[in-house]
C-alpha cells in the first residue's frame, strides 16, 4: 500500500498532505510513495507544519478509518466536510 | 459567585500575556515545538485530529449569564458556532487556530475566564454538585470549598509538575452528584454528631486504564485543617508517584499498591509536619470568600403551586427534569443537551445565548454545567416554569429526559479526539434513535448510559448503568458493553458483560439488556437495582445466548 506525508499546520491546526510542491488540505492531492520511509524522506518543508508523518493510503485515500476521519472531519458534523479529492 | 479580585485578574491578564510571547515565539520559529508543547498544554490548548482543541476551565461548572454569553461569541468568533460541555464540566471548542489563540484568552480574561490547568499534570478543575447552593438538604454549599480548592491549587509551586493530572470532587448532600469517589480526592462535607461540619475524605478512586473506588483515607477533618491535610496528600503523591511509566503514574496507583492504611499513615506522617506552617485558611478568609456564594435575594412571596400547562409534555418535562429548591417557591431546572439525534454535550452560540438571556430572566443569572453533560438553571421560581420551558423548547432544549436513556454521557471520541480508538458520539445517537419514544424512555426509568471511546474513559463507561467502551480490533470499531456502574454515593464499577460488538451489534445488545430487565424487574427498582439483584447472568444469557 502506497503512503503520502501528512502534517498539521502550525498556525490553524488543520490537516495538511504534501502533493509534490506545496502542502494541500486535499488528501486526494498527496503525493504517493512505496514506503512510509521513502515518504517521510520527501523535501517537504517542515517550516509552518506540525506533526509529520507518513500514513497509508488506499486508491488515494487514507486506508485507516482515523485517517479518514482527519481528512473529512467528523462524521457526525456532515456540514463540516472537508473536500478529499476522492 | 466569586469575583476576582485585582490580583486574580493580575494573574489571568499576566498569563494572557505570557502566552502571547510564546505564541509568537512558536509562530516566528523561535520556539520548536518540543519546547512550546508543554508551555501550550499549561494553557489547555490541544492539537486534536481536526484543529487545535480549547479547553477552557468552569470553576466547580458555575458560569454567570455574562461568561456564558462570551463562551457563544468564542464559538462564534473562533469557532465554528459551538461548543462541547465535558464531564469534567469544563467546556472545549474544537476547531481554535493557535495564532487566534491569544485574543481568545484575552477574551476570556475580560468575563473573569481562563484556561489554565485544564491540562498538563497539575491539578485540574475542581468539580462539585450542579445544585449546589440551590437543593434541599445540601450540609453546606459545596462551591465555597471548591473555590478554596481552585486558589490553593491554582500555581501552586510544588504541585505544577506532579507525576500525573490530579482531579478533586466535592459533595455535599446525600446524593452524589459529582461521583467523589472516582475521583483522586473525593471531598464530602458533612456534619457531626456534634453539629459541626467538616470533611469525609477519600483518596485513590478514578477511571479509565485502571478503574477504582477511593478508599476513605480520613473519616473525619475539620474545616480548619482543610488545606495542609490536602497539602499533605499532595506532598506524599509528589513524592511516592511513579514518573517512569504514565499509565501507573495516578495516585490510585500508589494508594492500591501501598494499601490504604500505609497511604493514610504516610499522609498522617505528612501531616504532621505540614499542618503548623500556615496553610490553613483562617474563618475569617474563609467566610470572606463563602460570602460570594450566599444565596440570591428569593422572593419570600414567590406562589409555591405546582405549575401547570396546557400542553402535557410541559408535565413530562417538569416531574423529570425539575428538582425540588431549598427556597419555597423555587426550583432547579436542568437543560437537556440530549435531544434525539443530537450529539451529547453539544451547544450552539444561538443556544447558549439564549441560556444566557433565560438565566438573567429566571435564574439571577447563574448557570451551572453538569459532569453529565446538561446544562441547570439552578434558581427559577415556579411560576416561571412554563415560559421557560416554552423558551426551551423552542431552541430544541427541553429533552424531559434527565437521568432517562436518552441522557447519554459520550466523550468526543474517534470523531474529534487523537486518543480515541472508535467512535462514541454516534453510538449514542443511534442508542437515543432506537430509545426515541419517550413514553418507553419514561417506563424504563433511571437508566445512566456512558459512552467512551477509549480505555481512557472520558465518557466515564466504567461509571455507567450501562457502560460501552470503544476499542479498535484489527482497525474495526468493536464496542464492549458494561454493566452495573454507578457515579453515585453508590459507587460502583461497571463489569464487561461478553464479547464486543460493532457498532450495530452495540445497540442491539444494549436494547435486549433493557428488555431483560424490564421482562425481570420488580415493582419500583431501577435498572441498577435489578442487575445487582439478579447479577450479570440473566443479562449475559439473553445477550449471548449462554
Amino acid at each position: 500500500m502506497p503512503f503520502v506525508l501528512k502534517a498539521n499546520d502550525l498556525r490553524n491546526g488543520e490537516v495538511r498532505y504534501w502533493t509534490g510542491s506545496a502542502w494541500s488540505p486535499v488528501v486526494g492531492q498527496g503525493q504517493q510513495f512505496a514506503t512510509d520511509a521513502e515518504a517521510i524522506a520527501a523535501p517537504a518543508p517542515r517550516a509552518g507544519v506540525i506533526d509529520v508523518y507518513a500514513i497509508a493510503v488506499d486508491a488515494g485515500q487514507p486506508a485507516t478509518l482515523r485517517e479518514r476521519i482527519n481528512a473529512i472531519g467528523p462524521t457526525v458534523r456532515p456540514d463540516l466536510a472537508r473536500p478529499t479529492g476522492a | 459567585m466569586y469575583q476576582y479580585d485585582r490580583f486574580d485578574q493580575a494573574i489571568v491578564d499576566a498569563r494572557v500575556d505570557e502566552f502571547r510571547d510564546q505564541v509568537a515565539r512558536r509562530l516566528s520559529g523561535a520556539l520548536t515545538e518540543e519546547q512550546f508543547r508543554p508551555l501550550r498544554l499549561l494553557n489547555g490548548l490541544y492539537l486534536q485530529l481536526h484543529a487545535y482543541m480549547l479547553r477552557i476551565a468552569i470553576p466547580y461548572g458555575t458560569l454567570s449569564s455574562r461568561q456564558v454569553r462570551m463562551l457563544a461569541h468564542i464559538a462564534r468568533r473562533y469557532d465554528r458556532g459551538y461548543g462541547h460541555f465535558t464531564t469534567r464540566q469544563n467546556i472545549q471548542y474544537n476547531w481554535i487556530k493557535l495564532e487566534e489563540a491569544p485574543d481568545l484568552l484575552a477574551d476570556l480574561a475580560s468575563v473573569e475566564m481562563h484556561a489554565i490547568q485544564t491540562s498538563g499534570n497539575v491539578i485540574r478543575n475542581i468539580t462539585t454538585d450542579q445544585y449546589a447552593g440551590a437543593v434541599a438538604g445540601e450540609v453546606e454549599d459545596p462551591r465555597i470549598w471548591s473555590e478554596i480548592l481552585r486558589q490553593w491549587s491554582t500555581f501552586h509551586p510544588e504541585f505544577s509538575f506532579l507525576p500525573r493530572k490530579f482531579k478533586i470532587a466535592v459533595n455535599a448532600s446525600a446524593q452524589d452528584r459529582a461521583a467523589i469517589r472516582l475521583h483522586d480526592i473525593g471531598v464530602e462535607i458533612e456534619r457531626n454528631d456534634a453539629g459541626e461540619v467538616g470533611f469525609r475524605v477519600y483518596v485513590g478512586g478514578g477511571m479509565g486504564r485502571t478503574p477504582m473506588i477511593a478508599p476513605l483515607i480520613r473519616p473525619w477533618l475539620p474545616k480548619a485543617d482543610f488545606l495542609s491535610y490536602m497539602e499533605a496528600i499532595l506532598r506524599v503523591y509528589n513524592r511516592y508517584g511513579r514518573r517512569d511509566n504514565m499509565y501507573k503514574a495516578r495516585i490510585k496507583i500508589l494508594v492500591h499498591e501501598l494499601g490504604a492504611q500505609a497511604f493514610t499513615d504516610e499522609v498522617e506522617a505528612e501531616w504532621a509536619k505540614v499542618k503548623t506552617r500556615g496553610i490553613d485558611i483562617d474563618e475569617a478568609e474563609a467566610a470572606r470568600i463563602a460570602a460570594y456564594f450566599a444565596p440570591p435575594p428569593f422572593d419570600a412571596a414567590a406562589p409555591v403551586a405546582t405549575p401547570t400547562h396546557a400542553d402535557p409534555a410541559f408535565g413530562h418535562w417538569f416531574r423529570q427534569n425539575v428538582t425540588a429548591h431549598k427556597a419555597p417557591g423555587y426550583a432547579i431546572a436542568t437543560i437537556s443537551l440530549k435531544a434525539t439525534g443530537e450529539i451529547p454535550g453539544d451547544a450552539s452560540a444561538d443556544q447558549m445565548d439564549l441560556i444566557a438571556d433565560l438565566a438573567d430572566r429566571y435564574s439571577f443569572r447563574d448557570v451551572r454545567v453538569t459532569h453529565a453533560q446538561n446544562l441547570v438553571l439552578p434558581h427559577v421560581k415556579l411560576a416561571d416554569l412554563p415560559t421557560l420551558w416554552e423558551a426551551l423548547r423552542e431552541a430544541g432544549l427541553a429533552s424531559a429526559n434527565l437521568d432517562l436513556i436518552g441522557d447519554i454521557i459520550a466523550c468526543p471520541g474517534l470523531d474529534y479526539c487523537t486518543l480515541a480508538n472508535a467512535r462514541s458520539i454516534p453510538i449514542a445517537q443511534t442508542i437515543a434513535e432506537r430509545f426515541a419514544d419517550m413514553d418507553r424512555q419514561r417506563d424504563l426509568g433511571e437508566l445512566k448510559v456512558k459512552i467512551s471511546g477509549c480505555i481512557n474513559g472520558c465518557g466515564h463507561h466504567h461509571a455507567g448503568h450501562i457502560g460501552i467502551l470503544g476499542v479498535d480490533r484489527k482497525g474495526v470499531e468493536n464496542y464492549q458493553l458494561l454493566l452495573g456502574g454507578s457515579g453515585a454515593e453508590d459507587t460502583s464499577l461497571a463489569q464487561i458483560l461478553g464479547p464486543g460488538f460493532d457498532a450495530d451489534g452495540i445497540v442491539n445488545a444494549v436494547e435486549t439488556v433493557v428488555e431483560t430487565y424490564k421482562a425481570k424487574r420488580h415493582d419500583g427498582e431501577r435498572f441498577l437495582d435489578t442487575y445487582r439483584r439478579l447479577g450479570a447472568a440473566p443479562f449475559k444469557e439473553a445477550v449471548y445466548g449462554q
